[in-house]
C-alpha cells in the first residue's frame, strides 16, 4: 500500500526546542551522523546562534518525519576573481571581499519509517521559500548542500547543479548550488 | 549530507573559474524553474 505523501494539511514545521526532546530521541533515519547531529547537537547550535533545526512533525505532533538544518555559509573565491563585472577584493572598488553568501543546508534527514513519503522534498521547497523570503531584505542569492557524490541525482532533480569540482578524485562529498536571484522580487 | 556543516566553503583558482562559469549556466535549468516555482506556492505551516 502506497505512503500518503506529505501535504501542508497533514504537517507542521517547528523550529526545534527543548519540549521535542522525547521525539528527537525516538528519531531515527538510520544514519550516524545525522541521528547525533540531532540528538546531541541541533539544540546546542540552535542556542548558540550557529544554525536553525526545523522539524517537519505530524500534524498530532506524535513524529518527526524529516529535520532540515540551515546555516548561513559562503563560497570564498579565489583572490582575482570577477563576478559580474567587479573584481573582488579590489580596494579601489571598495569592495574587500572573497565572500559570496548562501543559505546553506547543513543537515537533512528522514525517519526510516517515514520514508517515501516526500519529507526531505518538502523541507527542501521550504528551504528555497524562506531563501527566497531572507533575499527580499538581504542578500542570499544561493542556496548550498554538500553531499554524496551518491546522491548527487536526487538533488539535480530538484534543480541543483554541482559548484565545482573536488580537487580529489575520491572526495567524500561534492557541493551543490541552485540559483534564486532571478525569483526574488526587490 | 556531510558529516560535518562546513558553512565556508574555499575554492582554489580552477574551482572559482568553474563555479563563477556554472553561475551563468544551471545544468538543470528545468527542474530549478519547477522547483522554485511549487515552493512559492506552497503555504508552509510554521511555528
Amino acid at each position: 500500500m502506497p505512503k500518503e505523501r506529505v501535504e501542508p494539511g497533514s504537517v507542521l514545521i517547528e523550529t526545534i526546542r527543548p519540549e521535542h526532546a522525547s521525539l528527537v530521541e525516538s528519531f531515527c533515519c538510520g544514519r550516524e551522523d545525522e541521528d547525533s547531529f540531532l540528538k546531541k547537537d541541533a539544540l546546542k547550535n540552535k542556542n548558540a546562534g550557529l544554525s536553525d533545526t526545523f522539524l517537519l512533525l505530524k500534524k498530532d505532533k506524535t513524529k518527526i518525519i524529516s529535520y532540515l538544518t540551515l546555516v548561513i555559509g559562503s563560497f570564498k573565491l579565489s583572490e582575482s576573481s570577477t563576478i559580474k563585472g567587479i573584481k573582488i577584493r579590489d580596494k579601489d572598488f571598495h569592495i574587500y571581499t572573497d565572500k559570496i553568501p548562501c543559505l546553506l543546508i547543513g543537515k537533512l534527514a528522514t525517519d526510516k519509517e517515514e520514508t517515501g513519503r516526500g519529507g526531505a522534498s518538502y523541507l527542501i521547497s521550504f528551504a528555497i521559500e524562506k531563501a527566497v523570503q531572507i533575499n527580499k531584505t538581504l542578500s542570499l542569492p544561493y542556496l548550498a548542500l554538500h553531499t554524496y557524490p551518491e546522491n548527487v541525482e536526487f538533488y539535480a532533480k530538484f534543480g541543483f547543479s554541482v559548484a565545482f569540482t573536488p580537487e580529489r578524485k575520491d572526495a567524500e562529498t561534492i557541493t551543490l548550488f541552485m540559483t534564486l536571484t532571478d525569483f526574488l522580487e526587490k | 549530507m556531510a558529516r560535518y556543516i562546513k558553512s565556508i566553503i574555499e575554492l582554489t583558482q580552477s574551482q572559482t573559474n568553474e563555479f563563477l562559469a556554472n553561475l551563468r549556466t544551471n545544468k538543470n535549468e528545468k527542474n530549478r524553474q519547477k522547483t522554485i516555482k511549487k515552493a512559492l506556492k506552497t503555504k508552509f505551516n510554521v511555528f
